[in-house]
């Protein structure tokens, strides 16, 4: 047991305890480490078994391959399937729209979600909090073609209850045709995706704000500590390292991410501001190569978001916020 | 607790209940609305105007969706698959997580920009459905938890958890001799509800909807199937007989409007079931009450 | 009080051992992988069915058992027809049921050769299949086994013949002679309309605005809501099928995919040809009207039936969108749609002479796969289902019960038709009627069999006219008509033989661009509101595709057209 003592010791200055461990054998390290090993070796394998191994399956986007033909075969083609996602005169726009309605849904949604889970757990009627928890995430299970098809429905000019209520209101003269003005669309889909999703996305912050050792609480009510000093100083750094991971997460989607609501909610006229990355792909994927035009853009898409966590993450660490 | 608020904080409280309820207004409506198309007759459904209440009740919709014998079993199946992934993701992601939260690991930065890697890449579909196939996974109910036994995603965010729990508690415990799996299994996880019951319920809502494993790796044998996947095969009758008739000139029964909504009223309330049960677990200080230090 | 040391990793050891216990029940139950029980259901079947019995031998098949794939879930062998088809031939069909992405799955299938032992499939994804040679060669089959399906084609099966010269797969084999009843002009009114207008003369563009803004003047409301000139659903790729549509019918172009072909045999893409403009033209003009309504570029079919079955839609145009029966069931008979087919006042209506072959490319095909057990027993299945009374059975039914024969025609029951009204999600599957496609009968709407009589219930005018409503009968009197098809306008036909099979992928990237660009200029276009810069905006259009190559599209699929008529 000396061993473990040690080892906690150890960890409570952990600033050094990583040389101290770097320096003492590599049998020594595994036979001290050995639980930590069986317990995550296996699954970590495993794992890899199934997300690395199939991606033998890249070889197809620098081949012209056809299914059914065997893939060391196919003619080698280089980066031809790239070129033609890459070079396309409509790609920048499509990335620009990407860029843009990904960081709006990130800010608005990750805003919107920790106001929710920091007001519910504030609020004193428990059973009020447990109703309003409950609906607020119902949107989650509701599919995107149902969600698009009532939000193309109230903002519709032809009776659409949106702009019946703001003509009755008198705010308005004339229907407004919502989703025939293209540069409405970003805020139209960031409103739409958060709505459907800040109650899904407290959740997390409501285990968050439970996690937290009432001792604290105890300590702010002796100090005299009002509600918003106790939200200040307890619950949001508390829930700081999740909104940190969730964030870098996120932002390696930023550029690639999306596809769904912007296929159900876009349409020719705000083409200009709906189409996104994958959008284009499946436009140019659809007679060709598929699979190796498919495979080109999946590898474009997992190095860029693996770029971005990158580079991120390297940023979080000068404020010791990295994930790794 | 303090006894008495100020008048301005008890009319912000007010304020907060108006706006919460509004809200939920918002996002419960949906429900009504399909709710309310399902229970309308199909023909009268497709002229809109649908609100609160249906113009013309009716159970045709359901009574078409229960006729379908096969509902039973792939109910059950769901529910296994639901339940058995659960617990187990859980665990399994739990106990990665909590390896990755030992800052002396001597594989953890390896490990975590792996699972970092895992997020981003996918060798696509034919090369994992030569691996299954490969892995004798077809056409088994095992391949509705083997693949997806752990998810990088669920692994973070227990990780960061576990990262937030106090350092002496795991301390002690090496004081008294316990190993690493122990620890896990006895001091982390029971103070990690609320963490718990959200991954869970992620894993369990993943696993409910699910259908796409189905479809690509089961669809040879009918007793594996699962109820999304049942009703999946619903709505694509409903939506290709629109088509044979040449655009939905025909009379309808059944419109594709109608059954999806009957089909989401049917297959959400089960999971939305399972969330008051977990919504005890996050209750403010309900895990570390125990262990005050 | 931590004694137990070991506990944890024998704990750990369980959990895999679950995790190992999961695995290997998947190996056992997967023992038999790719034959599922379907499968190997199908082999002991097959392996009892003896490939002896000879072509010459009538009826008294042996029994036989083989897997197909069908997009159809419903699909089913319990019913009569099915039944009868085991009765006369000994098969039995296992279907292999694709939910979800049809293409998609059976790529899966080709690259893992999980393929059942026939097909049904799309030209592209056959081309893969013979690339993978996961398909037979029918070629000798076909003449040692097949003398029904020799006859079907005239002893002449060049049509079926891929560019190697061997035959992957079948297609229904040409008819007599095609009489398409079941066509219909690209603009829809309302029956209400006409009638309040007294039945005006239906001849050009202006006659349907005419009667469509005297009737809104009238009724600027019908239940309730506001009333709409003209609409349709345009939401991702419908908005091509309906604009395009009725674009081309307006200019009275033939239809040859997307593009022209003039008297020199030039094919060019049709966007920019003299008159393609012209009913974008009216549709701009009549949105500033108020006539138009704009979310027919963007709304998606259920929300265009929504105004459809209110009934406050006038005027439909393009194909598809009529919502008869909801508005049947929903007691507003008198809003139901007659269509008419227009062509502006200075253009000829160019027509393709219908082919009485199969559509090669366009059509499925049915292929045996490298799966099958037993080809032959298949093939000589399929010998027996072109036999003239084994396609009367799917195409038609049962006699006497789903259709009976009048004056030598064979004309649909009124039972037929009830059960088409009161199940029509089932109608199919129930009655045995949805075999046609892959049990290879004629069913092209308008072919015909070698009795004369049509091959399909559907192309027939019993079952036409027995599905129409008394207020479309009486509509269409006023016109002198009996059906829709009879309002068409006969135009000049012209043998054009064109075809898409032969395009290459660079072609047919350049459509989808072309149709891409040109979804994102018409909106643009039709809801301009100075009326000057029409033309400069659809120049803009011509210049985008010259960037994208149009010019050396228009010469490449010419060469290829001109290659075809040689």
């Amino acid at each position: 047991m000396e061993t473990n003592a040690a080892a906690n010791t150890e960890s409570i200055q952990r600033t050094r305890q990583a040389d101290t461990v770097r320096r003492s054998p590599l049998w020594m390290r595994i036979k001290k480490q050995q639980v930590l090993l069986w317990m995550s070796v296996p699954i970590m394998l495993h794992l890899a078994l199934f997300q690395f191994v199939p991606l033998w399956g890249w070889l197809m986007a620098f081949k012209d391959y056809h299914i059914g033909q065997s893939l060391w075969k196919a003619d080698w083609v280089g980066f031809k399937h790239f070129k033609t996602l890459l070079t396309h005169d409509e790609f920048l726009q499509a990335l620009r729209n990407n860029f843009a309605m990904n960081l709006m849904q990130l800010v608005l949604g990750t805003l919107s979600s920790i106001a929710l889970a920091v007001v519910l757990s504030e609020l004193r009627s428990k059973s009020f909090v447990r109703i309003v928890q409950t609906m607020t995430y119902l949107p989650h299970f509701v599919s995107m073609v149902v969600v698009a098809n009532i939000f193309v429905m109230l903002l519709s000019p032809d009776g659409g209850l949106i702009n019946d209520l703001l003509l009755k209101l008198g705010w308005i003269n004339e229907s407004i045709f919502f989703f025939g003005k293209p540069t409405w669309f970003w805020v139209i889909h960031t409103i739409i995706l958060t709505w459907k999703g800040f109650g899904w996305g407290a959740i997390i912050y409501l285990a968050s704000i439970a996690g937290i050792n009432p001792s604290l609480y105890d300590a702010a009510m002796v100090d005299g500590a009002n509600r918003w000093q106790k939200i200040k100083y307890i619950i949001v750094p508390s829930i700081m390292p999740t909104v940190i991971l969730l964030t870098i997460l996120s932002i390696g989607g930023l550029m690639t991410g999306g596809f769904e609501s912007q296929f159900l909610l876009g349409n020719v006229i705000n083409a200009d501001y709906s189409q996104v990355i994958s959008i284009l792909a499946l436009r140019l994927g659809l007679n060709a190569g598929d699979f190796s035009f498919g495979t080109a853009v999946g590898i474009f898409n997992s190095v860029v978001s693996i770029t971005l966590v990158l580079i991120v993450n390297a940023i979080a660490k000068r404020y010791q916020a990295n994930l790794f | 607790m303090p006894l008495h608020r100020s008048a301005g904080e008890r009319t912000f409280d007010a304020a907060l209940y108006a706006l919460l309820a509004l809200a939920a207004f918002t996002t419960v409506y949906p429900f009504i609305y399909l709710l309310i198309i399902s229970l309308n007759e199909t023909a009268d459904a497709l002229k809109g105007g649908l609100y609160f209440w249906p113009r013309k009740f009716t159970l045709e919709n359901y009574a078409y969706v229960f006729q379908k014998d096969t509902l039973l079993r792939a109910s059950v199946n769901s529910v296994l698959r639901t339940v058995i992934q659960t617990v187990v993701s859980v665990f399994a992601c739990g106990m990665i997580a909590y390896v990755l939260s030992r800052r002396h690991f001597m594989l953890r930065r390896f490990f975590i920009m792996m699972l970092i890697v895992t997020m981003y890449v996918s060798g696509g579909l034919i090369p994992t459905y030569l691996l299954i196939k490969n892995l004798h996974l077809m056409n088994t109910f095992a391949v509705y938890i083997v693949p997806g036994l752990v998810s990088a995603f669920y692994i973070f965010v227990m990780r960061t958890f576990f990262e937030q729990l106090p350092d002496g508690l795991v301390e002690s415990a090496y004081i008294d001799g316990a190993n690493d799996f122990r620890i896990y299994t006895q001091i982390i996880l029971p103070v990690s509800l609320p963490v718990l019951a959200t991954i869970a319920l992620y894993v369990a809502v993943g696993e409910w909807n699910s259908w796409f494993d189905n479809y690509l790796y089961n669809s040879r044998n009918q007793k594996l199937a699962v109820l999304q996947y049942e009703l999946q095969k619903m709505i694509q009758v409903v939506e290709s007989t629109q088509q044979e008739d040449g655009s939905g000139e025909g009379p309808r029964v059944i419109s594709p409007l109608t059954i999806k909504s009957t089909l989401t009223i049917l297959v959400t309330v089960p999971i939305l079931l399972v969330y008051p049960f977990l919504q005890r677990y996050f209750v403010k200080g309900l895990t570390l009450g125990s262990m005050k230090d | 009080m931590w004694k137990k040391k070991k506990h944890g990793l024998v704990s750990v050891l369980l959990m895999f051992g679950m995790i190992a216990t999961a695995c290997s029940n998947g190996n056992n139950s997967g023992a038999s992988q790719g034959a599922s029980p379907t499968q190997s259901a199908t082999q002991s079947a097959s392996a009892s069915a003896s490939p002896s019995a000879s072509p010459s031998g009538e009826p008294a098949r042996e029994p036989f058992t083989f897997t197909m794939n069908t997009d159809n879930p419903n699909i089913n062998w319990n019913n009569e027809v099915a039944q009868e088809i085991t009765k006369r031939t000994g098969a039995t069909v296992k279907w292999d049921i694709i939910t979800g992405d049809f293409r998609e799955k059976m790529n899966v299938w080709l690259a893992a050769g999980d393929y059942p032992e026939v097909i049904n499939i799309h030209d592209n994804t056959l081309q893969s299949y013979i690339g993978a040679k996961a398909v037979l060669d029918l070629t000798d089959l076909i003449k040692e086994h097949a003398p029904n399906i020799m006859k079907a084609y005239n002893n002449d099966l060049s049509i079926l013949q891929q560019p190697d010269g061997k035959i992957y797969g079948l297609l229904q084999p040409p008819t007599q002679k095609v009489n398409d009843l079941t066509q219909y002009g690209w603009i829809a009114i309302q029956s209400a309309v006409l009638k309040e207008a007294g039945y005006p003369e239906i001849k050009t563009l202006d006659d349907v605005k005419k009667v469509a803004a005297d009737y809104m003047k009238k009724n600027p409301e019908i239940g309730g809501g506001k009333t709409i000139g003209f609409s349709n659903y345009g939401a991702a790729n419908q908005l091509y099928n309906v604009f395009d549509t009725s674009a081309r019918s307006y200019a009275g172009f033939p239809t040859t995919a997307q593009y022209f072909v003039d008297d020199q045999n030039n094919a060019r893409l049709r966007f920019f040809e003299p008159g393609y403009t012209d009913f974008f033209k009216f549709l701009n003009q009549i949105n500033k009207e108020g006539l138009f309504d704009p979310e027919s570029l963007i709304q998606t079919q259920e929300q265009f039936t929504t105004k459809c079955s209110q009934g406050r839609v006038l005027v439909i145009f393009g194909k598809g969108g009529n919502c008869n029966g909801t508005l049947e069931q929903n007691g507003m008979a008198d809003r139901t749609y007659v269509n008419f087919d227009i062509v502006a006042p200075d253009k000829t209506k160019y027509v393709v002479t219908p082919s009485k072959n199969p559509s090669v490319g366009g059509d499925m095909w049915l292929s045996i796969t490298k799966n099958a057990k037993n080809p032959e027993r298949i093939i000589q299945f399929y010998d027996d289902m072109f036999k003239l009374e084994n396609q009367i059975l799917v195409g038609w039914g049962i006699e006497g019960k789903y259709y009976t024969v009048e004056n030598g025609v064979r004309t649909v029951t009124d039972w037929f038709v009830d059960q088409y009204k009161t199940h029509p999600n089932t109608f199919w599957e129930d009655l045995g009627i949805g075999y046609a496609r892959p049990m290879s009968t004629n069913y092209a709407s308008g072919f015909t069999l070698s009795d004369g009589d049509f091959a399909l219930y559907s192309s027939s005018e019993s079952w036409i006219a027995k599905n129409m409503n008394s207020v479309a009968i009486e509509t269409l009197g006023k016109y002198g008509a009996k059906t829709n098809a009879d309002l068409m306008l006969k135009g000049e036909e012209k043998d054009y033989k064109f075809k898409t099979s032969k395009w290459t992928d660079e072609i047919k990237t350049f459509n989808t661009e072309a149709i891409a660009e040109w979804g994102k200029t018409l909106p643009k276009f039709i809801l301009e509101k100075d009326e000057s810069k029409l033309d400069g905006i659809w120049a803009g259009l011509e210049k985008t595709l010259k960037g994208k190559g149009l010019d050396k599209q228009n010469e490449q699929v010419t060469a290829i057209y001109q290659e075809s008529l040689k």
